[in-house]
Order: structure tokens, then C-alpha cells, then sequence
């Protein structure tokens, strides 16, 4: 006797495999649905989690979606219960059809009032935290942020202020002083693109021509992670963006840091080839402040010439930062950078500004990438399918860079700190 | 149902009357295209869109003259500024808005460091050889929107880029491209 024939019955054999298949499917959803739920919850190291607010306009959220979720539950699992005590009750068991009514007016009223009460009481709440979190008037400091594929550029306008005296601009980690109500100035310069650092608060999109703003704070420095949340094309999963903040002290070095002038490596070094090597490749699209070619004038990036944005990072104290490439890949290495990630409020902003040196550096996923970039995160960086875009890249192209380059630039990009 | 009827032979009636006449002579004159920081070349510009900007919401700063002080207003800074950052390759809109009593224009200077193809702004191209390019002329309580693309930072320029204003002196606010 087969499989087949031990489940048929007289009245049709092949239905009833089929309700013992379905009846073995559900069971397996079950029990997966309840696994995914159950090991979800126990993630520990969960660095976007949206339940885990650690500033006071994220905070103004998860005070809202708590209640709301438990209430929400708490009605969920109300229904959820009562459909299935309906259907085990009710089920057809050859019973008598039960005499049929029509309407009752008490009860769908009470039933259309208690929800709009509870919608209502929502409601006001949750027109009071979108006020407060859409508030600029307090704003200590302001950060341009500007999204495009795949990466996020930071501009720090003129604060003297904060001494900011002339405009730093960076990209890959937002830096900011913790303890402080800074508002980011959004906007795209390609598709549209979404902001969201869970644990400061909510996503703000990004759009091209339009200037949002988004409220971050946070309560202590460390850094806290964010992805694009606006599906943006071929790498939309790799455009990440950390927040990273530092006590107002460390803040300030940092400032001073980013404004230092620029320091040409000593000739004869590997690094000093270096530069020769990204003055002649890499400042088609990449500026470095204060970068000066051999008869003395100014390096100046031509990314609009290049880009289909019209933008690359700009790398000038590249090594001063975690991330490269849109934030998809660490500078640091694995040890290296849990020694920042996992360091306590006290001494993180020593760890995070002593930089990115020759010992700590990622340099396997730095050399890939200098190798060929579109081999290691997805883009439109092939010269044949760049007819749309009238012959410029979207992301990085291979540059066709020789493995002694590779070296000279790596030696370059680690004096840019 | 009537209702439905009305539209239909409203949009018939209206297709029949035709586009306004100063909106036709304007549109035979490239009116669109003008944006000459000296006479206007233009016979008719459409001073009933002046009050009705569709960008008003979102533009990277409102200048604003007034008893004749150029200043920037720009979300998230308190006072008004006179320095103002605006990305860099990506098309950016400013509104100015006239509260003096002769008619103003503002103009903007778009730097001698051009773009590929020597053009230092999307916007500027079909426009006058200047490098600069400027709203209409408006009357007090009138604004327009002005958009420009700044391909190159403001170090590889000679001379600051600014948004001035014809006739109002020692007024300027600086426009930084990082």
C-alpha cells in the first residue's frame, strides 16, 4: 500500500491527500511564522532596531508606538481569538441552520464607536509627536545632507559658533555633538532617497529639488546605524549611513580636524606616488581639499563632467572616517572597528577620532575596491549602458588601476586623516 | 449628471477661446527663456504667476529686501544669514521677495569656472553670454523663484559667488559651494 493509498477514503481518495498535504503545510507555516517571531525578538545586536530609542525624538516615537502596538495587540489577539472559538464552535457538524436575524443596531454602533474613540485618542497623540519631531526653531546646529546613488554627502555650513568657519563636507558618517538638537537639511540629486537612522528618529526622503528637514539627537556619543529606505536602484541595499556622535568637546577637535589645512605626503614616499596617481585618476571626480597638481594650482574635482549626479565623495580626511564606499564597506578592521562600536560613552570619541591607521585599515575591501569598484557593489559603471546617462557613470567605473597604483593610493589615502 | 455635462462643454468652450493673448505674444517672444539682467526683452511676463509660486514651500533660502538690507532666510537657522551653502552639481531654487518700493530684480553670479561644455548652469543655457542670471523685474510684495545649478565649488572660482540685487548697494549674500 503506498503513501496514497493509505489516505484515500471511499468517498475520494486524491481530496483528501490533499487536506492531509495542506493540513502539513499550515502546520509548517505555523511553526515557522512563530520561529521567525521568536528569534526576531531575540536579536541582541541589532543595531537598526526600531524598539531601541536612543534619543528623545526617537523616543517621542516609541512612546507613541508602544501603547499603540499594545493596544493594537491586545485587539488583535481579542479577534484572532474569537474568529477561531467562532469557527470551532460553529463548524459545521450536520447541525440545524440556526434562525437567521438581520441587524443590531446597539451593537454595530457600540462596535463603530469604541474604534473611533480609540482612533481619535491615537490621533491626538500622534498629531502631537509629528508637531513636535516637524519643530526647527531649536535647532543648535544645521548639517546639509544630500542623497544620491549610492551614497550620502554631508555639508556643514558656515557656524562659527560651532568653528565652523569655512564649509566641511563629507560623506559615508554623519559626525555631530551629542546632547544636541541638530537638524539635518535634506535633499537628492537623482531619485528620491529616504533618511533613517532608527534609534534618533524616523525617515525623512530625500528629494531632488525640495529641502526636508529631519530632527537628530542623540543621548550619548556612539554611533548608530541607518540605511536608504526609498528603494533607489541597483545598490539601494548598500547605501547605508552612520550617525556618529561625540561628546561636544570631542565634536569640537573633530571640527578643527576637518578644517586643518592640507598635508602633501614627504617626496620620495610611496604615498607622495600615490598622489601623482589620484591626480591623475581619481580627481576626475574625487576632491581633496587643498590638493594642488605639480604646477601649483589647485586640484579642482569635476564630477559634473563625469557623474550623471554631478557629485563623488569628497575625500579630503578620508581616514578620519569608518566607512567608504557609500558606507557599504568598514575602513577599519573587524577588531578595529568593535573597538570603537563597543566602546563606553567615556572613550569613544578618543577611539573614533584616533582614525582609520596602517594597522586597523580594511585593506583587502580598499584594494577590491580600487581594483574594480562595480565588482563589489552593483552600479551603472559600465561604459556600453551609459547612452542613457550621455556617457556618465552612475557609481564608481573600473578605472583599470595596475596593483602597484593600487599600492601607491592605498599609501596616499592613508595620509588623509 | 449635469454637472458632468457642464464640464465637458467648459473645456470645449475654453479650447476655442484660446490661449490668453498676452501669454501668446509673451510665449512667441521666448519669454521663458529670458532671464538678461538688463532690459527685459520681453514685452509681457505674467505678473499673475508672481503670487502663486508653486516652490514657495521648499527653496534653499528666501531673500528677502527689505529697507534695504539683503538677507537669506533659511529653515533650521534662527537669524537671517548672509552666507549661504547650497550643494553642489544639483539644481537649487531661491525666492526672492521685493519689499522696497522700486521694482528689484536679484541676480545671481554663477562663477567663471564653468561646467563641461562651458556651461556654468543648466539654467543658463539659451540665456544671455553674461555669466550671471537674474529673476525679473518685481514690484514691492512680489517674489519669484529663481533656480540654478552650481556645477563647481566655490574654490575653483575667482570671485565669490553671490546673490546681489541692481541699484542696492553693499548688499550681498554669499553663496558657498563645498
Amino acid at each position: 500500500m503506498n503513501h496514497r493509498d493509505s489516505n484515500e477514503t471511499p468517498a475520494g481518495g486524491r481530496l483528501s491527500v490533499a487536506r492531509v498535504k495542506a493540513h502539513r503545510f499550515g502546520q509548517r507555516a505555523l511553526v515557522a511564522t512563530g520561529a521567525i517571531a521568536l528569534l526576531g525578538s531575540c536579536a541582541t545586536n541589532a543595531p537598526q532596531d526600531t524598539w531601541q530609542p536612543k534619543g528623545p525624538n526617537a523616543k517621542m516615537i516609541d512612546d507613541l508606538q508602544q501603547p499603540v502596538f499594545a493596544v493594537a495587540g491586545i485587539i488583535g489577539i481579542i479577534v484572532s481569538v474569537a474568529i477561531a472559538y467562532v469557527i470551532w464552535r460553529y463548524k459545521d457538524r450536520g447541525q440545524p441552520i440556526p434562525e437567521q436575524t438581520h441587524g443590531k443596531p446597539a451593537l454595530e454602533i457600540t462596535l463603530t464607536v469604541i474604534p473611533a474613540l480609540i482612533l481619535a485618542v491615537v490621533g491626538v497623540f500622534t498629531f502631537r509627536v509629528i508637531f513636535d519631531l516637524a519643530r526647527t526653531d531649536d535647532t543648535q546646529l544645521v548639517i546639509n545632507v544630500t542623497g544620491q546613488q549610492w551614497w550620502w554627502e554631508y555639508d556643514y555650513p558656515v557656524q562659527n559658533e560651532w568653528g565652523i568657519t569655512q564649509p566641511i563636507i563629507s560623506s559615508g558618517q554623519l559626525v555631530m555633538p551629542a546632547g544636541t538638537k541638530v537638524l539635518l537639511r535634506e535633499t537628492s540629486r537623482d531619485v528620491i532617497h529616504s533618511y533613517w537612522i532608527p534609534a534618533l528618529n524616523g525617515k525623512r526622503d530625500a528629494v531632488p529639488g525640495r529641502i526636508h528637514t529631519l530632527r537628530l539627537e542623540a543621548d550619548e556619543p556612539g554611533i548608530y546605524a541607518g540605511q536608504c529606505t526609498e528603494f533607489c536602484g541597483l545598490s539601494h541595499a548598500n547605501m547605508r549611513m552612520e550617525a556618529v556622535a561625540l561628546s561636544k568637546e570631542d565634536f569640537a577637535s573633530w571640527i578643527a580636524n576637518q578644517q586643518a589645512a592640507y598635508q602633501t605626503p614627504a617626496e620620495g614616499t610611496l604615498a607622495k606616488e600615490g598622489e601623482a596617481v589620484f591626480l591623475n585618476q581619481c580627481v576626475r571626480c574625487h576632491q581633496v581639499d587643498g590638493l594642488k597638481r605639480p604646477d601649483g594650482t589647485l586640484a579642482i574635482a569635476a564630477p559634473d563632467e563625469n557623474v550623471w549626479s554631478g557629485a563623488a565623495p569628497n575625500l579630503t580626511k578620508l581616514m578620519t572616517r569608518n566607512t567608504f564606499a557609500g558606507a557599504m564597506f568598514d575602513l577599519l578592521r573587524d577588531a578595529c572597528r568593535d573597538d570603537v562600536w563597543k566602546a563606553d560613552s567615556a572613550e569613544f570619541g578618543a577611539k573614533y577620532l584616533a582614525g582609520v591607521d596602517e594597522a586597523c585599515l580594511n585593506v583587502n575591501d580598499l584594494r577590491a575596491w580600487l581594483r574594480n569598484a562595480p565588482e563589489v557593489k552593483p552600479m551603472y559603471a559600465n561604459p556600453a549602458l551609459l547612452t542613457e546617462t550621455n556617457g556618465k557613470y552612475r557609481g564608481m567605473p573600473n578605472l583599470g588601476l595596475s596593483e602597484s597604483d593600487i599600492d601607491k593610493l592605498v599609501a596616499y589615502l592613508l595620509t588623509l586623516k | 449628471m449635469a454637472g458632468a455635462v457642464g464640464i465637458v462643454a467648459g473645456g470645449i468652450a475654453g479650447q476655442g477661446a484660446g490661449l490668453r493673448s498676452d501669454l501668446a505674444e509673451a510665449a512667441a517672444e521666448g519669454h521663458f527663456l529670458h532671464r538678461e539682467c538688463g532690459e527685459e526683452k520681453s514685452k509681457y511676463f505674467d505678473k499673475k504667476a508672481m503670487k502663486t509660486i508653486s516652490l514657495r514651500t521648499n527653496p534653499v533660502a528666501i531673500v528677502e529686501l527689505r529697507d534695504g538690507v539683503l538677507s537669506a532666510i533659511m529653515t533650521g537657522f534662527n537669524e537671517p544669514q548672509k552666507i549661504v551653502s547650497v550643494p553642489r552639481g544639483n539644481p537649487v531654487t531661491f525666492i526672492f521677495r521685493n519689499f522696497d518700493d522700486a521694482e528689484r530684480r536679484m541676480v545671481a553670479s554663477l562663477g567663471t569656472a564653468m561646467a563641461a561644455g562651458g556651461e556654468a548652469s543648466t539654467e543658463k543655457e539659451g540665456h544671455s553670454d553674461s555669466n550671471e542670471t537674474c529673476t525679473q523685474l518685481i514690484p514691492r510684495g512680489a517674489e519669484q523663484a529663481l533656480t540654478v545649478t552650481y556645477a563647481k565649488p566655490s574654490i575653483a572660482q575667482e570671485d565669490p559667488l553671490t546673490l546681489t540685487v541692481p541699484g542696492v548697494s553693499g548688499q550681498a549674500i554669499e553663496v558657498v559651494v563645498p
